[in-house]
């Protein structure tokens, strides 16, 4: 299989059920799918079982793929977030008591300890917001797709996609502001 | 572009020039050389990226290598099955252009033997009447 092969061919042929493409195009994108896959649920275990759905559905499906209306990777993310989004809303549990203690924002003498302290803390506000506002943030910020792209992928137009992107990172604002960490600059 | 419309993009998209819509961009910088206010608005939005800089999502290669050999065994473990699966018998028969064919040929010779073999030819009176052609040469069977 010729790695230089587009998305577009590769899905043309998968469509034919060529197993190859299937691989190639698997292997091109699997990372990055399950990375989204892994900061929407924010389980590395769900996100694999995740992925591996979803590209398991681009197998099957891929015959309903239209280029007319969404790129490949556009697709691909669209399947990706329902799933995810499913998957949040069948087991919704958040454990409040996981994140243990707000931590001093201030480097210690350990960066490192600090660093994995704050990524927990960011984690864990990241994982309180709404299943939709999530994944917006996910696509959007994280990945850096481009707004048309992460509204096609969450199937709602630009204008909700900013509205679910400014709750987000107005929520995201007031948890990190609670937790005490500085989310403003110093007047 | 005004004061409002320009937080709002900054709450949606952050102090990132790169994720903003280029031409959104393209015209907050002449508010952000303009405005103080502006500028620390940009300035409050940019702390907040900091902080959502450290959210973890990092993807292993283990991980990446063991998800890639699950999908491709379950796509292997669904192909088998439907090739594996065993079709009835007509729908196999009805949906292979061979079989069809063998089965025509075979009613066809039937057929032709049972005309010769005389067997439903009229014996009664009431059917004397009835016209039948017989072949009564050798086909040197």
């Amino acid at each position: 299989m010729d790695s230089d092969d587009t998305d577009e061919t590769l899905m043309g042929r998968i469509a034919e059920g060529d197993r190859g493409a299937f691989h190639a195009l698997t292997r091109r994108h699997l990372p990055r799918f399950l990375r989204v896959a892994t900061r929407i649920l924010g389980n590395a275990s769900e996100a694999e079982d995740v992925a591996q759905e979803a590209f398991l559905r681009v197998w099957s499906h891929a015959a309903r793929w239209d280029g007319g209306k969404a790129k490949v990777t556009t697709w691909m993310h669209r399947i990706v977030v329902n799933l995810c989004i499913d998957r949040q809303r069948k087991a919704r549990t958040v454990s409040l008591d996981e994140a243990g203690d707000p931590v001093d924002p201030a480097p210690s003498a350990s960066d490192d300890l600090w660093r994995t302290q704050m990524a927990g803390l960011v984690n864990q506000a990241v994982g309180e917001l709404p299943e939709r506002q999530r994944a917006a943030l996910a696509l959007c910020y994280f990945e850096e797709m481009s707004n048309v792209e992460a509204a096609q992928a969450l199937s709602v137009s630009v204008s909700a996609l900013e509205s679910l992107l400014v709750r987000a990172r107005r929520t995201m604002r007031d948890r990190l502001t609670a937790m005490g960490l500085k989310t403003a600059v110093e007047e | 572009m005004s004061m409002e419309r320009f937080k709002r993009l900054l709450d949606a998209y952050g102090a990132d020039a790169r994720r903003w819509p280029e031409a959104d961009w393209t015209r907050a910088q002449s508010l952000l050389s303009a405005s103080p206010q502006a500028r620390t608005e940009w300035s409050r939005a940019a702390a907040l990226d900091s902080l959502l800089d450290h959210h973890p999502a990092k993807v292993d290669d283990g991980a990446v290598e063991r998800c890639f050999d699950r999908i491709v065994a379950e796509v292997d473990r669904r192909q088998q099955v439907s090739v594996q699966a065993p079709a009835p018998f007509m729908t196999r028969l009805a949906s292979s252009t061979a079989p069809r064919a063998s089965l025509f040929a075979v009613v066809a010779v039937l057929g032709f033997l049972f005309g010769l073999s005389g067997w439903g030819e009229p014996v009664s009176p009431a059917a004397a009447d009835t016209l039948s052609i017989t072949y009564g040469g050798d086909f040197g069977l």
